[in-house]
């Protein structure tokens, strides 16, 4: 199946793209699409995704359509679906 | 039910005549704004959101400013900074942001911190306000304000920008996410200096004291529960669900 994946603040930059179809296996989660970009890219995107174990770095939000997802949610992807990976952004001044 | 109990403020003459044009607000009125008046308001910090907030909080005649920032006006500060001038520059930011605010709203009680949150400072801060409007650029003063805004039982409203993107959410302790249900890890990538106009910083700033001003005065739609994500390069607009995170380190006990 395919799902989108949209890139928000720093890490568009680190994915050199604002979003991108992905071709994924069924039954693919939230969680499981963020280490495969990861790995697909390679650094400085999977830098910014990845700790140095390779899991997921939990300060990124994952949004999937208009709903924000927990890392540990096993909720499959569906074919078509959007998913916005966020960092952390803040704001104001030094 | 609102979320917060502000007794009214009687209103004066002169606060009639300034306020009139929002007071024919529907759903507001004299009402709404009686409870402005008495209400108080923390702005951590005053730098390219929080000036804009403060701005707007004391034009629309919010009764006091708790302004929370350290250090003094640089050359970089003047293209998103509102309160500060060019003819301040080298001196105190929240000496300049509160000359600034009492020109325009010289009723306005402001209470000018020159430090920014910290965890000493934390608690004594929040605990003069009814509402906290969260500008910091640091983490570590984020998760301080909203740890102690679950304990006190206090809003908080979020703004956060990079580049020409923003997000915005309202929590209310209790009853919506806190900021360590979004983010349960420290980020530690963040770098503190990062992309941005003045005017994108401006625009969540008045997004945020709108979030203030409806939360104070009890109407309209606020955005607990929800994360509104703005990308001011397309103008595209999208409000996010948000839940409560059941292992939150911070909320899950309330």
């Amino acid at each position: 199946m395919k799902v989108k994946v949209l890139y928000w603040a720093q890490i568009k930059k680190a994915a050199k793209t604002e979003n991108e179809v992905v071709e994924v296996e069924d039954s693919t989660t939230p969680r499981q699409l963020v280490k495969k970009v990861a790995e697909d890219h390679g650094d400085p995107l999977r830098g910014f995704l990845l700790e140095e174990d390779g899991e997921p770095r939990k300060h990124l939000l994952l949004i999937v359509g208009d709903r924000h997802v927990n890392w540990d949610d096993e909720e499959a992807l569906k074919d078509g679906e959007e998913l916005t990976i966020m960092p952390p952004i803040s704001g104001g001044s030094k | 039910m609102s979320y917060l109990n502000i007794p009214p403020h009687d209103l004066n003459d002169e606060e009639r005549a300034t306020y009139e044009w929002q007071i024919w607000v529907p759903e507001f009125g004299e009402e709404g704004q009686k409870k402005l008046r008495g209400a108080s308001v923390l702005v951590s910090r005053v730098g390219g959101l929080g000036s804009v907030v403060a701005y707007e909080l004391a034009a629309a005649g919010v009764g006091k400013l708790v302004l929370a920032h350290g250090g003094d006006i640089k050359p970089s500060d003047l293209n998103r900074q509102l309160l500060m001038t060019h003819e301040a520059l080298g001196s105190s930011r929240v000496a300049s942001a509160e000359k600034r605010l009492k020109e325009l709203n010289p009723r306005l009680e402001i209470v000018s911190i020159p430090e920014n949150i910290n965890e000493e400072n934390a608690a004594g801060i929040i605990e003069q306000v009814d509402l906290v409007v969260d500008c910091a650029p640091l983490f570590e003063e984020r998760f301080q304000m909203n740890k102690e805004c679950v304990r006190q039982r206090k809003p908080l409203i979020d703004c956060a920008m990079y580049d020409m993107e923003a997000q915005l959410t309202t929590i209310l302790p209790g009853e919506t996410p806190c900021l360590s249900c979004l983010y349960p890890t420290h980020p530690e990538r963040w770098k503190r200096e990062f992309p941005v106009f003045g005017a994108i910083s401006g625009t969540v700033a008045c997004l945020g004291a709108t979030e203030a001003i409806k939360t104070i005065a009890n109407f309209g739609e606020t955005l607990t529960n929800k994360l509104l994500l703005c990308d001011l390069r397309s103008m595209s607009f999208r409000k996010i669900s948000i839940a409560k995170n059941p292992e939150c380190k911070i909320c899950s006990n309330i």
